[in-house]
C-alpha cells in the first residue's frame, strides 16, 4: 500500500469530486454550453452532463469494489493480462498528468486574461504546481483536509455572486425551452460532460475510502450537487447576458464585474479569484496526486513521493508549451476533450469491468 | 535535519509570493482614473478619424472648491483629454502622449457615443469595449446630441465633475420625472444583440442655463454650459433612426414598465380652466404576442398608480364618483402617451424597441422563425391593443382645495 491514509466518503466522494471539477468548469462551462445550446444550456448541464457524470461514477465505484484495495493501475494488469494491462494504466497516468497540465495553463489562461496581463505564464504555472507538490507529497489526507475548508469558500463566495446578481436577472431570457429540439442541448453537454466524467478519479481513490460500500452514494450526490451549481450559474449568466453569453470568455466573471447593488457592493470579482485559486489548487493537487500515485504504483516502487517533484516538473513545462494561445486552450476543450476525456472516462473503464465479469476477476458480483 | 528545515522555511517564504501576486505594479499616483469616456467620429484633412475624450479625476482638487476665493484660480477637478487615432482603442491609447498616468478605466461611470458615431453603426463600440478586461460593462451609455466631446466639455452644476452630475442625473433625477431612460452599457449591448429587439439609449444634450440661474461652484457665469439629459436615442438594428422627445419616451416606460415616478399634467373636461396634476408612484406592465393566421397582435397591459398632487380649483374632487372619472381621464392619457409612442417607433423609426419580436419568439419560437426573414416588413403592421388601468391612490395631504373666500 503506497497511501498509508484513510478518509472518508464526505471527504473524498462528495467534496473531493465537487473540487475536481467545479473550479475550471464553472469558469469555462458556461460560455461553451451557450455556444451550442444557448438559453438552453442549464439543460445541458443539469441534464445531459449530469446522466453522463452518473454513469461514469457507477462503471467506476462498481469496477473499483470488484478490486478492494487496489487502484486501476494495480488492478488492470489482473483483468486484461500484464501488457495491455500495464498499457491501460500507463494510459491512465499519462492522461491524468496531460489533464493536469491542461488545468494549470486553463488557471493560467484566466489569471493573465482578467487580472495581471503582464505577469508571464510561467510564473503562475511554477508556482501552481509548487503548492501542489507540497500537497501532494502531504498525502490524499491532507488534500481532502484542505478541500474541506476550499470547498466551504469556494460555495460562499458563489453564493454571493448569484445572489447579489440575481436582483436585475431576466429570467424570461430562458425562454424559449428547447427551441431547436434536444440536439443542441446534447451537443452542448458534450464539453460539460467530459468536465464532470472527471469523477473518474474515484477508480484512484476508492481504495483509501475507508467506507467503500456507501461511496456512490456520495458520488452520486456530488456529481448531482456540480450540475445543480453549473445550471443554477449558467441560468444567471443567461438571464444576465442573454444571447451575449456565448460571446464572453468567462460569462461569471463579467457577472461578478457587473454586480452593483445599492450602488456601493461593487467590484466582487476578487470573489471570483478567491475561488478560482483556491479551488484549481485543490483541483491541480488531486490530479497531480492520482499522477504520482499510479505511476509509482505502474512501475512497483515503494513510495509515490519521490517521483513527485519529477511530475511537476512536467505539468509546469507542459503546461506552458501546450498552447500556443488562450484561445486554443477553448477550442481543445470543445473540440478535442470531450472525446478524448469520455475515452478514459466512461469507454475504458466499461471494457475493463466487462471484461472482468466475462473472466470472472475480482471480487462478487454484486461488489463485495 | 537542520538542512531539511532551513529549505522548509524557504520554501514557505517563498510562497509569500503568490498571496502578493506581485510581477507588476499600479501605484494609485501613477493613475489616471477616467470617470467619463466621449467617443466622435471626426473628419481632419478629409480623413475620417476616432476621437476619444477622456474626463479624468484630478484629486488633488478635489477637495476644496474651485475658483474660490482669488488664489483657487479655477482649478477644476476634472481634466479633459481629447486624442485622436484610426481605431477607437488608438486613439484612446494615443492620449497617453499627454498624459503623465496611465489610463485606468474600472471607475467608469459614463460614456458618451457622438451623434455621428451612432448614425455610424454601434457596433464598432461594442465590438471595441466588451474585449477589454478593464471595462465593467456597467458605464451608462449616453448618445449626445452633436459631439460627445462638447457634452464632456460642459461645466457641473451641483456635483463636483460632470461625471458625478451626469451618474446623479440618470440615478436620481429620471426615474423621478421618467422623461429620458438610460442604461448601462451591458443592457444597451444586450439589446443590440438579441434578435426582435432594437435599442434604444440615454439622450444628452447641451443646455444653456436661464438666465438668472447660478452654478453652486461659482465660475463663469454668462456662456457655461450645462447638460440635460432628456427624451430617447433609437435605434434600428445599430444605426440611430431618430430621436424620441419627452411624450414619446414616457409612452415608451409605460408600455415597458419602467416609470418609477412621473407627473402627468391632465385636463379634466369638467374643469373650467386649470389643468390637475397627478404624481405617478409606480407602474407595472405585460406584454402577450399572439399569431393568428400569420397576424401578429401584441397585447399589452399597463398598470398605473397615482396620486393628486395639483388642483387648482375648488370644486369637490375627493369624492369616490370624482375619483373615479379622474382615473379614467388619466387612463386615457396614458394610453394615448403609449400610442404615440408606439406610432413613432413603428411607422417613424421602423425600429422594435419594444422588443416584439423577442417576446414573440419566446412564446411562439415556430411563428418568430418564420417571421424572422421579413420581422422589419411585418414590425410595422403588428396589431397592438391596449389596455391601461390606473388607479389614484389618494388626494395627497388635503382633501378638496379650500377656497378663497
Amino acid at each position: 500500500m503506497l497511501e498509508g491514509g484513510r478518509v472518508n466518503n464526505r471527504q473524498a466522494a462528495l467534496i473531493l469530486p465537487f473540487l475536481a471539477v467545479m473550479p475550471t468548469a464553472v469558469l469555462f462551462v458556461p460560455a461553451i454550453t451557450a455556444i451550442f445550446a444557448k438559453q438552453n444550456g442549464w439543460l445541458s448541464l443539469l441534464v445531459v452532463a449530469t446522466v453522463f457524470g452518473l454513469l461514469v461514477a457507477l462503471v467506476a465505484v462498481k469496477l473499483g469494489l470488484r478490486f478492494p484495495g487496489q487502484t486501476v493501475v494495480e488492478y488492470a494488469p489482473e483483468i486484461l493480462g500484464p501488457y495491455l494491462g500495464k498499457l491501460v494504466g500507463a494510459g491512465f497516468v499519462f492522461w491524468f498528468i496531460h489533464l493536469d497540465a491542461v488545468i494549470i495553463r486553463e488557471y493560467s489562461a484566466f489569471l493573465m486574461t482578467a487580472f495581471m496581463p503582464e505577469t508571464p505564464q510561467v510564473v503562475f504555472a511554477v508556482f501552481q504546481a509548487l503548492l501542489a507538490v507540497i500537497a501532494v507529497r502531504g498525502g490524499l489526507e491532507v488534500i481532502c483536509r484542505a478541500g474541506e475548508w476550499v470547498f466551504v469558500v469556494f460555495i460562499l463566495s458563489l453564493v454571493i455572486i448569484l445572489g447579489l446578481v440575481v436582483h436585475d436577472a431576466d429570467f424570461t431570457e430562458l425562454l424559449p425551452v428547447l427551441e431547436n429540439g434536444v440536439k443542441p442541448v446534447i451537443h452542448g453537454g458534450l464539453t460539460p460532460s467530459a468536465f464532470r466524467g472527471e469523477v473518474v478519479l474515484m477508480l484512484m481513490l476508492l481504495p483509501y475510502i475507508n467506507q467503500p460500500q456507501k461511496t456512490l452514494k456520495y458520488l452520486f450526490a456530488s456529481v448531482i450537487l456540480m450540475g445543480i451549481t453549473l445550471a443554477q450559474a449558467t441560468v444567471v449568466a443567461t438571464s444576465e447576458f442573454g444571447i451575449m453569453t456565448e460571446s464572453l470568455t468567462f460569462p461569471l466573471f463579467s457577472l461578478a464585474r457587473f454586480i452593483s447593488v445599492f450602488g456601493f457592493i461593487e467590484r466582487l470579482e476578487s470573489l471570483i479569484l478567491i475561488m478560482w485559486v483556491a479551488g484549481v489548487s485543490v483541483k491541480v493537487a488531486v490530479f497531480y496526486y492520482v499522477a504520482a500515485l499510479g505511476a509509482a504504483q505502474l512501475f512497483n516502487l515503494k513510495d509515490y513521493r519521490p517521483v513527485a517533484l519529477p511530475i511537476g516538473v512536467i505539468l509546469a513545462a507542459w503546461s506552458v508549451s501546450l498552447f500556443e494561445d488562450s484561445r486554443e486552450v477553448v477550442e481543445w476543450l470543445i473540440i478535442s476533450f470531450p472525446p478524448y476525456a469520455h475515452t478514459f472516462q466512461l469507454l475504458i473503464p466499461s471494457l475493463l469491468l466487462l471484461v472482468a465479469v466475462l473472466r470472472k476477476k475480482g471480487g462478487t458480483e454484486n461488489g463485495g | 535535519m537542520e538542512v531539511k528545515r532551513t529549505l522548509g522555511l524557504l520554501l514557505a517564504l517563498s510562497l509569500l509570493l503568490i498571496p502578493g501576486g506581485c510581477w507588476s505594479r499600479d501605484e494609485i499616483e501613477k493613475l489616471s482614473i477616467v470617470k467619463a469616456v466621449g467617443l466622435d467620429l471626426v473628419n481632419i484633412g478629409g480623413r475620417a478619424k476616432w476621437q476619444v475624450s477622456h474626463s479624468i479625476i484630478q484629486p488633488a482638487n478635489m477637495g476644496h472648491q474651485a475658483g474660490q476665493q482669488g488664489g483657487g484660480q479655477g482649478q477644476k477637478p476634472e481634466w479633459l483629454v481629447v486624442g485622436l487615432g484610426d481605431t477607437i482603442r488608438e486613439a484612446e491609447r494615443n492620449n497617453s502622449t499627454r498624459n503623465p498616468r496611465r489610463d485606468y478605466l474600472d471607475h467608469l461611470f459614463i460614456y458618451v457615443v457622438g451623434e455621428k458615431v451612432a448614425r455610424e453603426g454601434m457596433h464598432i463600440v461594442i465590438g471595441t469595449w466588451m474585449r477589454e478586461p478593464g471595462f465593467r460593462l456597467r458605464p451608462w451609455l449616453l448618445v449626445a446630441e452633436g459631439q460627445a466631446m462638447d457634452i464632456l466639455a460642459a461645466e457641473p452644476e451641483l456635483e463636483r465633475t460632470l461625471a458625478s452630475e451626469i451618474a446623479g442625473i440618470i440615478e436620481n433625477g429620471l426615474p423621478v420625472v421618467s422623461k429620458g431612460y438610460a442604461l448601462p452599457f451591458k443592457d444597451f449591448a444586450l439589446q443590440l444583440a438579441t434578435p426582435g429587439q432594437d435599442a434604444v439609449a440615454a439622450r444628452v444634450e447641451l443646455s444653456k442655463p436661464r438666465g438668472g440661474e447660478q452654478p453652486a461652484a461659482g465660475g463663469p457665469e454668462a456662456d457655461r454650459k450645462a447638460v440635460r439629459i432628456n427624451g430617447m436615442a433609437v435605434f434600428r438594428k445599430d444605426r440611430l433612426a431618430g430621436w424620441m422627445k419627452d411624450r414619446e419616451t414616457l409612452g415608451y416606460l409605460y408600455v415597458i414598465g419602467e416609470v418609477r415616478e412621473a407627473m402627468i399634467p391632465l385636463k379634466l373636461p369638467w374643469y373650467r380652466r386649470d389643468d390637475v396634476s397627478i404624481s405617478m408612484t409606480g407602474s407595472r406592465s405585460k406584454i402577450k404576442a399572439r399569431v393568428e393566421g400569420g397576424r401578429v397582435t401584441m397585447f399589452i397591459d399597463i398598470v398605473a398608480e397615482g396620486e393628486l398632487a395639483e388642483v387648482v380649483e375648488t370644486n369637490e374632487i375627493a369624492n369616490p364618483d370624482t375619483i373615479d372619472l379622474v382615473e379614467r381621464e388619466l387612463a386615457r392619457e396614458i394610453r394615448s402617451l403609449a400610442e404615440d409612442s408606439i406610432r413613432q417607433a413603428q411607422q417613424e423609426f421602423r425600429a422594435d424597441i419594444f422588443g416584439f419580436g423577442h417576446r414573440l419568439r419566446k412564446v411562439n419560437p415556430g411563428a418568430w422563425k418564420a417571421m424572422e426573414e421579413n420581422w422589419y416588413d411585418i414590425y410595422p403592421t403588428v396589431e397592438v391593443v391596449l389596455n391601461v388601468k390606473t388607479t389614484v391612490r389618494g388626494t395627497g395631504m388635503t382633501v378638496n382645495t379650500p377656497g378663497i373666500r
